[in-house]
């Protein structure tokens, strides 16, 4: 059977198995694993893991009919965020932050996200100062999962990955929702709520090939230049990885009471940046990844809806959503470009989409939102004029408690690195300060603290 | 050992480096200026009985749409016993004979709805006014076109009120999307010798069996100017026609030897047609011009292939013996010198096309060149600016 | 075969020259100038790259179906980029996935026996031997060098235990063929450095990494057994040696294979993957028509520089291409060769089309998803095809001037006039548009127009400063264009060595320049006056001071080192 032509030899399979040691545990049932009070897993005692997701959309917003007239909660939800309506208390929405070049260029549509990303403005549009905040948070709390992170394209360009660890180390965007199906609930997929586990006899053997390919490849190490050297130690990283996964594998995976295996794979959706295809594959691969945090595949999540400086269409229009940001007119009733700003808009519907979809899915005493922190933001502000200058900001999510929501605040023209910082903070990334220059911060949000 | 796999693969290895130096001396030049006209190159992409038809069948027919085999089964007194003794709803002849095949067998209790609209399409075949016998026509009444043209179609009294052929209905909808998936029902005209696509006294027309899909876009809109090539296996399926350009219009002159044979694959069955006097009106503007086919469809071949689908019967419903007897009451071409029925109908179609460039198998370079030339007169006359022009300035 | 490479390598001329004899009877001598030695480099294998070496290692049946993650492109190249590029986990998933699958098929009861050059004594469990000889002949192709000792130790080690726990030797040989395919050694092409034996040794790449380099570069594959032998012997070392080795490769199909990787590379159409476009806009461009697009630009390079032996710059303005149907329906021409077939193309001398720019591949890349754009296709012609620079807009731009009020700027020449207005854009419109312009004739997808919104297209403009009045006088302009050949032969070192040209590179660069102008730029003289100029194969240690040596034949001069 390790072979894929051969028939099962059962003789051989027990004797495979832990040296003929067969290990079949039938179970009972699973909310016995969470405590009286559903906060916490029984067992050990331990909180609900803790989850993180960004969410990233193009080309800003429009300030006039985006940024709520008061601060604090209970703000009159302005136009732009009226596709949020639904979600509001689950959000805190953050304007006047601001991110500072330092003298560096302004690179359009580059500067802002990659600053807000890794806490310093780059230098090149090869440039990437550092790693991305996702990646220190996944280190902090991505153990147990297999997925350290999951990265996702909606525009289905694999290029469009925001999680990094250097400029040339990116993790890359999964783009359909068939492949991050295959990814996560493919072959080894091991359903958490099986009523049987049965450890694979093959995991074990894979767990010691990948310790032998990093001992076989040491000696490697000795012939190469320290760049090179860094990048085969990131390679040893990754094969960690892999096989941390694998010890997993080995284990009966805890209990995950909310867990519901997609059935079957989704149909895959033609490539294409029509804002309709594009919402569509937004929410295909919102219900996998909603089910990959709820089944504790993952912990660590980046979306990209549309990608910095938006070539999302609008099926028929000449103009790319960027096109309209600079070649339409501003509307002097409106105050804004309606063509523009419809993107926008649609951009909102599909945050409330991913907000909702975790709000709805229950977990322990609430929703798998309660459980999470969502970051979502973009790349400028008002994209006709390339401003990074109050770059919109989102949070969602309660995380366990440790974040007040509903609240609209305002950064007084402050970093936006505030806010990269107190999320560390939260999930206790061990930082003393983050961001470099004018970014730099060691001042949390207070605010949105309980 | 691996060496010898790579050897091995070395020989098989994908490569058009072989193909390319090959075929390199034969390259296809477009070379406008060998060709003196223009032709315009066609491929029917849907086919339509030419009815005019309302939302609500009673406005052209007597009781709105005509009952179908099965409600006529069921409508015979002796139909449980028949049911009984030979196990199929259609047959219902006395002796168990299938209506498709013996439709004269047994005649139904549910008098089929006739069409009463005077309203119809179609193309004057007989050259009459009033529809008055000739010695190539049998008497019937005329259509009215909505311009007023005394116009012949018989065959529209034979399927109009039933719902499977009107618009949208089963054998419709089905036939249509069989041009799409079988090249069996590529159909292509020709239109050759055009000095000027608006206006031209003398062009030639042909039609030929094709060989090749055809492609749509995201919404289902045929894409104009994929190359089409003519199928030579089967040069029985030409035609050839004269005809003339008025006001971007083209009309070709009747003609009483010009009969099409054309092939047909409706509802997984593949059969014939045989068009005689055949005729066409086609307004050329843009990729996608809507044709009217008019001719005399010869009974027994039409029968033929209507008979061959008994299982969509219920579908489309039909019923046969109505039908049939319909066919023949109606038939208005070609009367049996002995009998003095008419052996063919008048009927006319409405026939979709998009453009495309018509391959010859023999000549190939001329002639599929020929096909880029007209286009390039007729800049922006579509208008999703699909094609505008072709790749040969003008 | 030798004969079809006359051409290649003026290498007679470049040894004569090394020696400080009279060159060749057209050329006024001037010696190849050497470079400094760089550090070898360590390559992360691209897709293709991936993919051919385990199809002429294990056969085309032997599925290796996976997306690699995306390479940061530095310096036009991702060639250059796969020099720095990291694995992440999330790129080393796939393939870890990829290589169990591989290794389960070579190894399953269709194939082992033709991999397995033995039987193992008993089935059902390990056997040293048997494993030891498969595994040695696997590596050597997989790491393009014999194994060491100790990797074939672990690696046998590895499918010995294997095959206990599973109790199935070939299960065991899958598990250890498995990991060596995910290994490092596998993945990265990393290059050894060493010295020339005696005390006047100079510090060069091994046989090895030679043979990889070249390999790489003309296949895109990993060296054969030949090439390994050649290696292994040190066969690679005279000049007459390696041009063999060199012509024996440019005369195999696989040339082919390496010739588009480079294309594709340099010509950036890794993007047609995701290429699309407005389907109410442009119906007909499908899915399909993207890949057909990138597909009608290879097989036009190929048949211009492979079958024709044509000159580089003349895929500018060459009339030759291919086309299948779909594409035939962009380029509004019949092609009779049914749904899936290539058809030779001519364009006629007075059709506006020839040459890569009017490729429907370069017209689509360039343009948005519902429009054309002058200033995109213009920035391609400048960045990729004459490397050159075009910085990005200033984002403070004051874009109000670029707002359509009203409908009155019906062409994008009408529209793009008024960045003349403002000085913070004319300066790189400037560079862009002219060229741009030229193009407008077709549209976003790269079908022919005579107008947009009804106007007449003015297709006229200029490149530095040669006018011209439509986009065959573009072709032209391109073609002639010395930025044009500069660039090439910088690309085309870069893309071989894994590493972005220094000034130190710039004397070489300069002087195989010039070789070429005289004979032309024919792709075997392009790689071939590379590959055999005397310090393609010289580097240093990395991270230690570049010691004297500039070849590894001997003859270098030691103030190079110093250039």
């Amino acid at each position: 059977m390790l072979l894929g032509t051969e028939k099962p030899n059962r003789r051989r399979v027990l004797r495979g198995i832990f040296n003929g040691a067969a290990v079949a545990v039938t179970l009972p049932f699973l909310d016995i694993f969470l405590d009286g009070n559903g906060t916490a897993m029984a067992a050990t005692g331990k909180p609900l893991p803790m989850r993180f997701g960004t969410w990233f959309w193009g080309l800003g917003v429009d300030n006039n009919i985006f940024v709520p007239k008061t601060t604090g909660a209970d703000y009159v939800l302005p136009k732009q965020l009226e596709a949020l309506a639904a979600v509001r208390q689950h959000l805190n929405v953050y304007t006047n932050f601001n991110v500072f070049n330092d003298g560096r260029p302004n690179l359009c549509h580059y500067s802002g996200w990659v600053a807000l990303r890794c806490g310093s403005a780059p230098t090149s549009r090869a440039s990437k100062p550092g790693q991305s905040l996702d990646c220190a948070v996944s280190d902090r709390i991505g153990g147990g999962s297999r997925f350290s992170v999951l990265n996702i394209a909606a525009t289905g360009k694999p290029r469009d990955s925001m999680s990094f660890r250097d400029a040339d180390s990116m993790n890359p965007a999964e783009i359909s929702p068939l492949e991050l199906y295959q990814k996560v609930f493919g072959t080894d997929f091991v359903d958490p709520n099986s009523a049987t586990f049965t450890p694979d006899p093959k995991v074990m053997i894979r767990k010691s090939v990948l310790s032998g390919v990093t001992e076989q490849s040491k000696a490697l190490e000795q012939t190469l230049g320290a760049a090179d050297r860094a990048r085969l130690d990131q390679y040893y990283t990754s094969v960690r990885e892999l096989e941390n996964r694998l010890a997993m594998q080995l284990e009966r995976p805890p209990a995950a009471p909310n867990c519901r295996v997609p059935g079957k794979p989704p149909k895959d959706i033609p490539i294409g940046l029509d804002v309709e295809r594009v919402a569509e594959r937004h929410k295909a691969m919102v219900d996998l990844m909603v089910m990959a945090l709820s089944c504790n595949q993952t912990k660590v999540f980046n979306m990209v809806y549309s990608d910095s400086g938006s070539s999302l269409t609008r099926n028929g229009q000449e103009k790319t959503h960027h096109g309209y940001t600079h070649e339409e007119a501003m509307d002097s009733a409106l105050g804004y470009q309606p063509n523009a700003s419809w993107f926008v808009g649609r951009a909102m519907e599909s945050w409330a989409y991913l907000i909702k979809a975790m709000a709805d899915t229950p977990e322990g005493d609430g929703s798998l939102l309660d459980h999470s922190l969502l970051y979502a933001h973009s790349d400028c502000n008002l994209a006709k004029t390339h401003s990074v200058a109050g770059i919109p900001m989102f949070t969602a999510g309660k995380l366990n408690g440790r974040v007040k929501t509903g609240l609209h605040v305002d950064g007084k023209g402050e970093a936006g690195t505030r806010l990269g910082y107190t999320l560390q903070r939260l999930y206790d990334v061990p930082v003393a300060s983050w961001g470099t220059q004018s970014m730099e911060t060691s001042r949390e949000l207070g605010e949105i603290l309980t | 050992m691996f060496g010898r796999v790579a050897r091995t693969r070395d020989r098989f290895a994908i490569s058009f480096f072989g193909a390319l130096a090959f075929s390199a001396g034969v390259a296809i030049q477009p070379a406008a200026s060998q060709v003196p006209t223009g032709t315009i190159g066609l491929v029917i992409t849907g086919w339509h009985h030419a009815l005019h038809e309302t939302d609500d069948p009673k406005n052209e027919c007597s009781t709105g749409y005509t009952a179908g085999d099965y409600t006529n089964a069921e409508a015979q007194p002796d139909h449980a016993e028949l049911r009984r003794k030979f196990g199929h709803p259609y047959s219902r002849g006395p002796n168990g004979e299938l209506t498709n095949y013996s439709p004269m067998a047994v005649e139904d209790p549910i008098p089929p709805s006739e069409l009463t609209t005077r309203t119809g399409y179609g193309l004057n075949l007989d050259g009459t006014a009033d529809g008055k016998a000739t010695p190539r026509t049998c008497a019937h009444a005329k259509f009215a076109s909505p311009e007023g043209v005394q116009v012949d179609n018989q065959l529209a009294r034979v399927v109009g009120c039933t719902k499977g052929w009107r618009k949208g209905g089963f054998s419709d909808a089905f036939y249509n999307e069989e041009i799409y998936t079988n090249p069996v029902n590529r159909i292509l005209i020709e239109i050759t010798g055009v000095d000027d696509e608006r206006n031209d006294p003398q062009v030639e027309v042909a039609i030929y069996k094709g060989e090749d899909r055809l492609t749509r876009d995201p919404a289902g809109k045929y894409i104009p100017f994929l190359t089409q090539r003519i199928d030579a296996r089967f040069p029985e399926y030409s035609t050839k026609l004269r005809g003339r350009i008025v006001d971007g219009v083209l009309i070709t002159d009747p003609d009483p030897d010009a009969t099409a044979r054309l092939p047909i694959r409706w509802i997984a069955k593949v059969a014939e047609r045989r068009i005689r006097d055949l005729q066409l009106r086609i307004p050329l503007a843009g990729s996608w011009p809507v044709a009217m086919l008019a001719g005399y469809e010869d009974n027994k071949i039409w029968w033929n292939s209507q008979k061959a689908h008994h299982i969509a019967m219920p579908a489309a419903q039909n019923s046969p013996p109505s039908q049939y007897r319909a066919l023949m009451r109606y038939a208005d071409g070609y009367p049996d010198p002995k009998t003095g029925q008419c052996t063919a109908i008048s009927a006319a179609y409405r026939v979709e096309t998009v453009r495309a460039f018509i391959a010859h198998p023999e000549t190939p370079q001329q002639r599929t060149a020929a096909a880029t030339m007209v286009h390039a007169r007729c800049p922006c006359s579509d208008p999703a600016g699909l094609h505008g022009a072709s790749a040969i300035p003008s | 075969m030798m004969a079809a490479l006359g051409g290649l390598l003026f290498g007679c001329a470049a040894d004569k020259a090394k020696v400080g004899a009279a060159a060749g009877p057209a050329r006024t001598a001037v010696a190849e100038p050497a470079v400094p030695p760089a550090a070898p480099t360590m390559r992360l294998m691209t897709q293709s790259q991936y993919a051919n070496t385990i199809a002429d290692i294990f056969g085309t049946d032997i599925v290796a179906k996976v997306r690699f993650a995306p390479v940061n492109r530095t310096s036009g190249l991702v060639a250059i980029g796969a020099a720095k590029a990291g694995l992440t986990p999330g790129v080393l998933d796939p393939l870890d996935a990829t290589a169990r699958s591989m290794a389960r098929q070579i190894l399953d009861t269709r194939h082992r026996d033709i991999f397995v050059p033995c039987r193992p004594v008993d089935a059902a469990t390990r056997d040293d031997a048997c494993a030891t000889a498969f595994l040695a002949g696997a590596g050597r192709r997989l790491y393009r060098r014999p194994m060491t000792q100790a990797e074939l130790a672990g690696a046998v080690g590895q499918a010995g235990q294997a095959a206990e726990r599973s109790g199935d030797f070939y299960a065991g040989l899958a598990f250890s063929l498995g990991g060596m395919l995910v290994s490092p050694q596998f993945l990265f092409i990393t290059e050894t450095a060493e010295r020339s034996p005696g005390p006047t040794g100079v510090w060069g790449l091994d046989g090895y990494s030679k043979a990889s380099r070249l390999s790489f570069l003309l296949w895109d594959s990993a060296p054969d057994e030949d090439l390994l032998k050649t290696a292994e012997r040190g066969g690679l070392e005279s000049p007459a040696a390696l041009r063999r080795q060199v012509s024996r490769m440019m005369a195999s199909p696989r040339f082919e294979r390496g010739l588009r990787a480079f294309f594709s590379d340099y010509l950036d159409l890794e993007s047609f993957d995701t290429l699309s476009k407005d389907g109410e806009i442009y119906p007909a461009f499908s899915i399909k028509v993207a890949q057909e697009a990138r597909e009608q630009v290879l097989r036009t390079v190929v048949d211009h520089l492979i079958v024709r032996k044509g000159d580089y710059r003349d895929l500018f303005t060459t009339k030759h291409t291919f086309m299948s149907s779909d594409l035939g329906v962009i380029y509004n021409v019949p092609v009779n060769r049914g749904s899936q077939g290539w058809q030779p193309y001519d364009f006629g001398a007075d059709d506006p089309r020839g040459g890569l720019l009017t490729s429907v591949a370069f017209l689509a890349q360039h343009s948005h998803p519902g429009r054309s754009s002058p200033t995109r296709r213009g920035r391609a012609m400048r960045e990729i095809l004459l490397c050159q620079n075009v910085p990005d807009p200033p984002p403070d731009v004051d874009f109000s001037t670029f707002e359509e009020p009203s409908a009155k700027m019906m062409t994008a020449r009408e529209r793009l006039s008024a960045h003349a207005t403002v000085p913070t854009c004319r300066g790189c419109h400037a560079l862009t548009d002219p060229m741009g312009l030229a193009l407008e004739n077709f549209d976003g997808a790269g079908q022919w127009r005579k107008a947009e919104h009804g106007m007449s297209i003015d297709p006229s403009g200029s490149l530095n400063k040669v006018a011209f009045k439509d986009p065959a006088g573009l072709g032209r302009a391109v073609r002639d264009e010395p930025a044009l050949r500069t660039c090439i032969v910088n690309r085309l070192y870069g893309y071989s060595t894994g590493r972005a040209p220094t000034p130190g590179d710039a004397p070489l660069l300069k002087y195989l320049q010039s070789e070429l102008d005289r004979r032309g730029y024919r792709i075997e003289d392009m790689l071939g006056s590379i590959i055999l100029s005397r310090s393609y194969f010289a580097v240093a240690p990395a991270d230690r001071p570049a010691v004297v040596a500039i070849n590894s034949r001997g003859t270098g001069n030691s103030h190079a080192a110093r250039n």
